[in-house]
């Protein structure tokens, strides 16, 4: 294809019109200045003579990550790296360097590779005007008036800076000198991001997308790895987004069978009543003696027989296999009572025990009445089958006498395993749910809008 | 996408237990299967010892 097809490139080799440094001119046509990465001279580029525009003296010289003239794919196209700039802003008297890579292209014209802390982000010139919007986000320190729409896609405020060069080598499309500096505003929508840049006389727009350093060496064959990353980028998009908006997507189609389920077992539950009885609980029955009988050593025993427990009639479960319900209601007052139950299934003689407690006390305080537990209980006893049984009770109260009664209900539906259900499947999205917000968090941590203000940065010194 | 599928049979996971367990009424509360009760339990209930009757209960107050 004729657009990825590797643009001629005229090399013109001078010397530097200061210290003579041999300077390599890639793109004669469309460049302004070239800056000697040896003595730091900028010479105009457009003049015959390389007149020189600026110079500095910089003690650290940078190196650029792709050196200038390497040739490289990114993106489908083929660009040349010819110019590297390294610029700082300080905030709150702290420094913060990036690199900027000018890239050239005879057909498809300038593109910048900007790398912070191991994030790359390839831009080119907006060719459309930023649409004003209002802004989302609380004012920060420069914040504009909004955030900005290009078709269609709304760019969040991000930060706005002063930015200076401290470093330039290679050509460049413009006047550059070390010390420019510009007002920067940058907006994100991930993983793009707008930014616009104000000088003395002009405001340019221009629109990045999030590029990794792996991305970037495979497009200019670089050796090596590319520096490692650190935290997180303006424009970096979240690894979690597309996980959670798949999960999400997930959690509802399950819940909405669980609660289908729901219904169902609603509709299908027999939650039929199989018995129901009276009974009588009296402390003075406890026990009985029945018996006097000789024991080995001579003496007479008495056996007691236990009369408190009691067992009801018979009473028939039919259906499949099912829950069965045991409610007790019990006319206690200030008092407890504590059954031990089994339900036994005649033919198998099959027992199912459990226990149960009752408490119902109430009074009045400063506060007025109050009362705690409750009069009625139940229990759920799984997978009974069908079949004839009789319920054995053996109960037990500090109520002296204690009027009490059994009703036996099977095929009951349970409540419990829906809300338990969609915990459970809820708890997984909500992981990554915090997990996303912790990536914008650290995202937002520097910029002019951060998500979490810590108590140190949140103090008001005035 | 590992999480995302990871995620999906956890979910068939949950279906498929809520489904047993509102099948079969399955429930937290303790309930203990004993074999083999006397058939004179009728008879004379004191005879009958769950395995809760070591338990003995002081009250709630």
């Amino acid at each position: 294809m004729c657009a990825t097809k590797a643009p001629p490139v005229q090399v013109k080799s001078v010397k530097c019109t200061k210290c003579a440094a041999p300077l390599e001119i890639r793109a004669p046509q469309s460049i302004q200045t070239v800056a000697c990465g040896s003595c730091g001279a900028v010479l105009d580029a457009k003049h015959p003579d390389l007149t020189i525009l600026s110079q500095y003296a910089s003690r650290i010289k940078y190196k650029p990550l792709i050196p200038l003239g390497t040739k490289g794919r990114l993106k489908g196209e083929q660009f040349m790296c010819i110019g590297f700039l390294r610029r700082r802003t300080t905030v709150e008297g702290v420094n913060y360097d990036w690199s900027e890579y000018l890239l050239y292209n005879p057909y498809k014209g300038f593109r910048w590779l900007t790398e912070y802390q191991g994030h790359w982000t390839s831009v080119k010139a907006a060719h459309v005007t930023p649409k004003l919007v209002p802004s989302s986000l609380s004012g920060g320190a420069g914040a504009p008036q909004g955030d900005y729409e290009v078709l269609g896609n709304v760019y969040k405020h991000f930060q706005s800076v002063v930015a200076q060069v401290i470093f330039v080598v290679g050509e460049f499309y413009w006047e550059v000198k070390v010390g420019e500096r510009a007002e920067c505003s940058d907006y994100v929508s991930p993983p793009n991001i707008l930014s616009r840049e104000s000088s003395e006389n002009e405001i340019t727009w221009s629109i990045g997308d999030y590029t990794t350093g792996k991305d970037v060496w495979e497009a200019f064959s670089l050796p090596g790895e590319p520096p490692a990353v650190t935290g997180v980028a303006a424009a970096q998009p979240s690894p979690h987004a597309e996980t959670l908006a798949t999960m999400g997507r997930d959690f509802w189609t399950f819940a909405a069978i669980l609660v289908v389920l729901q219904i169902l077992f609603a509709f299908t539950s027999a939650d039929k009543k199989v018995f129901s009885q009276g009974l009588h609980f009296s402390k003075s029955s406890k026990a009985a003696p029945v018996a006097s009988m000789p024991s080995t050593d001579g003496t007479t025993a008495t056996t007691e027989v236990d009369t408190r427990s009691k067992v009801s009639d018979y009473f028939d479960i039919d259906g499949r296999t099912c829950n069965v319900v045991i409610k007790t209601a019990a006319a206690i007052d200030n008092h407890w009572m504590f059954n031990q139950y089994a339900l036994i299934n005649e033919k198998t003689q099959t027992a199912y025990n459990c226990e149960r407690e009752l408490e119902y006390y109430h009074g009045r305080d400063s506060d007025g009445p109050w009362s705690e537990g409750s009069k009625t209980d139940e229990v759920t006893i799984p997978g009974v089958p069908a079949g004839r049984y009789f319920v054995y009770v053996y109960p037990d109260s500090d109520q002296d006498e204690v009027d009490f009664s059994l009703v036996v209900y099977r095929d009951v539906l349970q409540w419990w395993p829906l809300f338990l259900g969609l915990f459970f499947l809820a708890i997984p999205p909500l992981w990554v749910k915090y997990r996303q917000w912790s990536f914008e968090v650290e995202r937002w941590k520097e910029s002019d809008h951060p998500l979490i203000t810590s108590g140190e940065g949140s103090s008001d010194d005035d | 996408m590992t999480t995302n599928k990871l995620y999906a049979a956890f979910g068939a996971l949950i279906l498929l237990v809520f489904f047993y367990v509102q099948y079969t009424g399955w429930s937290f509360q303790s309930v203990d299967e004993t074999k083999g009760v006397p058939r004179t339990v009728r008879q004379n209930p004191g005879v009958y010892r769950s395995h809760y009757h070591h338990y003995v209960y002081m009250g709630g107050k």
